[in-house]
């Protein structure tokens, strides 16, 4: 069945970039309309355990995942209203200078089309609106730009334990840089600091799109469409521009709507995949996939967490689940080290007992009565810190269809992962600090977890040349001139942070652009 | 259909509507009225708690079975399998895997897993920590290792009554309307 409707926008998910491009859109008095896959969520659902948080990760159409490494896309993504944002860790680092010339700076990967400097207004003004907590002059590291908004959050004894480690190996820490409130912000309370950041804060003190864009998007009358899993973006027959937008309802039945202006904020699965699943005869490799790279340069960081145990209590339980302080000492080293990569540390994650990062996988090699006394004794005394790693983009990285069909006919997602040679070797460089860390900080023991993955990148890069990239600086497709795509999907190159700052501020950005040249834009 | 002879997700969905619109599921008590009996068989129950309390001493007192079976029984259940995006449905793998463990015991023991000592089962379990099983059958071990563990791991300690166990703050913001 086939419903006609129309909208000047239509934005594909509602998580941190999609909820900021309706509210801002929304606000210039654009009819917005935003097509949300799952269901939507309410604050006083978020209910303060391990178990019950996973109802906020992804619940959709499965993924196969191939490679060395595959990642692990179902805790990292989000299902419903607010996705993967609704759980974040709220780690708002900023890209650095070098990052945006990663090819100018290391003769391997990619350039942006864009430098730090287009960013770092966005960086700016995103801060103030969001409420980032931090110190800009402790963070020595960061690029130029505004003070954080409000002070930083306190520091609990596994922090302050690891912060005299790295001081003793003449490193320096400073405080995280975190999306949670320190103090009352803008009506919002401050963090509790009870670590139940990944079942979602329902306080307010972390931000999440709801709580960030949910009252602007109300009042600017932007419509959100739950439950509507989109399929594909229909195009003119020219091919030159997006028509409407085709998803199903939780019950099967299949609509479209018309738009204006297209946005695909689906994260950096789902939009490959929609945009591979909408080829037609003018894009036969799939939507705004002239260039090969739809899918392609998919770059999830590199990432190992270190452990250590202390004789005395650690207040492993307090704190934040992104930690608590950071160190970049290593960020971008120089060419003297034979490879390139380097590393932000996170330092002292508030942990709970289960789940994927909790206590009980700080050993996942134990078992029986071995893991029982393990817990007792971690629960007071271990400390944690993470290494996040630079991981270039290769084109057989890469998110792609399968034969194999959902409920709806779309074909799932393979993603393939394997990391480069670089971020094992700058893993092995972490975790060989990280150990001498831990035994200067006083640890009795310490050990490092197996090499995993973390946070989802590429797959629809921006870059100036169409040959070459999917979008241009601002997200807009080459081939599809009212097509846009946001969130991390976006990045060429994926730098040694947590994206969703960046992320957001290009969104930013893209909102800005949209709204400065809409008549063009929207012109049939 | 993804999987030939297994419902699909909006199946799913809509056995699981109709089981609480015909009363099968009936929530607001302290734990899911659902219990491990009508999802698992006799011997699949058995053979899951002994594996779990194997991994997590504890766990099968802590109704870890019970956990399992409540989280199959919905659309989208809440346990750590739903990360692995192994390809095949949860129900599914499960009882593959249950039934390898006890094939696995008779080659091992001549006997079910449920039969076993706890010192016997010690010796049957520690095989997955191998990557290759002789007469092994089922979902690669280390992810049945993970999944299982996990399960245990959730029915003790991702519950309130540990944290008061263990002496720590549960602080929680919101606490959730059962343990699972």
């Amino acid at each position: 069945m086939t419903e006609m409707a129309e909208a000047d926008v239509v934005i594909v998910g509602s998580g941190a970039t999609g909820s900021l491009l309706a509210a801002r859109l929304g606000t210039a008095g654009r009819k917005v309309v935003v097509l949300e896959g799952g269901p939507p969520r309410k604050l006083d659902q978020m209910y303060s355990s391990t178990i019950w948080s996973r109802d906020l990760k992804w619940a959709g159409p499965p993924a196969r995942v191939a490679g060395a490494n595959p990642v692990t896309f179902p805790f990292e993504a989000g299902w419903g209203q607010g996705g993967s944002a609704l759980h974040h860790y709220a780690c708002w680092f900023r890209l650095h200078e070098e990052d945006f010339k990663f090819a100018t700076v290391h003769g391997t990967g990619f350039d942006w089309p864009i430098e730090y400097r287009d960013l770092q207004p966005y960086y700016d003004a995103l801060q103030k609106e969001v409420g980032l907590s931090g110190d800009k002059d402790q963070e020595i590291w960061r690029p130029p730009g505004e003070p954080y908004p409000m002070p930083p959050q306190p520091v609990f004894r596994q922090a302050q334990l690891l912060a005299e480690g790295f001081a003793r190996q003449g490193l320096k820490t400073a405080p995280l840089p975190m999306a949670i409130n320190s103090v009352p912000y803008k009506g919002r309370p401050a963090c509790l600091q009870d670590g139940w950041c990944d079942a979602g804060c329902p306080t307010g003190a972390l931000a999440n799109p709801i709580v960030i864009f949910g009252e602007t998007m109300k009042k600017a009358g932007v419509e959100t469409r739950y439950n509507a899993f989109v399929s594909r973006i229909l195009t003119m027959s020219s091919g030159r521009r997006a028509k409407s937008v085709e998803y199903f309802e939780a019950d099967g039945t299949k609509k479209t709507i018309d738009a204006k202006l297209v946005i695909l904020a689906a994260f950096a699965v789902q939009t490959p995949r929609i945009l591979l699943n909408s080829a037609n005869d003018r894009h036969p490799r799939g939507l705004a996939n002239s260039s090969g790279r739809v899918g392609r340069y998919f770059t999830p960081h590199a990432a190992v967490n270190l452990y250590g145990m202390f004789a005395e209590e650690t207040e492993n339980h307090m704190g934040r689940t992104g930690g608590q302080l950071m160190c970049q000492d290593d960020y971008s080293p120089g060419p003297e080290q034979g490879f390139v990569g380097g590393y932000t540390w996170r330092i002292g994650a508030a942990l709970k007992l289960a789940d994927l990062g909790g206590l009980a996988n700080a050993r996942v090699d134990l078992f029986g009565e071995r893991l029982k006394t393990f817990m007792e004794k971690a629960s007071k005394h271990l400390a944690t810190m993470s290494a996040l790693i630079t991981n270039q983009p290769s084109f057989e990285n890469a998110i792609t269809l399968t034969s194999e069909k959902d409920d709806n006919g779309i074909p799932l997602a393979r993603l393939t992962n394997t990391l480069g040679a670089d971020a094992k070797k700058a893993a092995q460089g972490a975790i060989k600090q990280g150990l001498t860390i831990f035994k200067t900080a006083g640890a009795n023991e310490a050990w490092a977890a197996p090499l995993r993955t973390e946070h989802m990148m590429g797959g629809t890069m921006m870059g100036e040349d169409p040959a070459q990239s999917v979008t241009d600086g601002y997200g807009r497709t080459h081939d599809v001139e009212n097509l846009f795509i946001s969130g991390p999907g976006l990045m060429p190159t994926v730098g040694a942070v947590n994206p969703t700052f960046t992320a957001s501020a290009l969104a930013a950005r893209t909102a800005d652009h949209i709204v400065d040249n809409w008549a063009a834009f929207a012109a049939n | 259909m993804i999987v030939d002879g297994l419902p699909s997700r909006r199946a799913a969905i809509r056995l699981s509507i109709a089981g609480t619109l015909a009363g099968g599921l009936t929530f607001g008590c302290d734990k899911p009225s659902l219990q491990a009996g009508q999802v698992f068989t006799a011997d699949e129950r058995e053979t899951l708690g002994a594996v779990a309390d194997t991994l997590v001493p504890g766990s099968a007192a802590a109704g870890v079975t019970d956990f399992v079976a409540a989280m199959l029984a919905e659309p989208d259940p809440r346990l750590c399998y739903r990360f692995v995006s192994f390809p095949m449905p949860p129900k599914a793998f499960y009882k593959l895997a249950l039934a390898s463990f006890d094939d696995l015991s008779h080659a091992m023991m001549g006997r079910p897993l449920n039969a076993l000592a706890p010192s016997q089962r010690l010796g049957v379990v520690e095989k997955l920590a191998q990557p290759n099983v002789n007469g092994w059958k089922g979902p690669p071990t280390a992810l049945v290792y993970f999944v299982l563990r996990s399960d245990a791991i959730d029915a003790l300690y991702g519950v309130q009554e540990a944290y008061t166990r263990l002496d720590i703050p549960y602080m929680a913001h919101i606490e959730p309307p059962r343990p699972w």
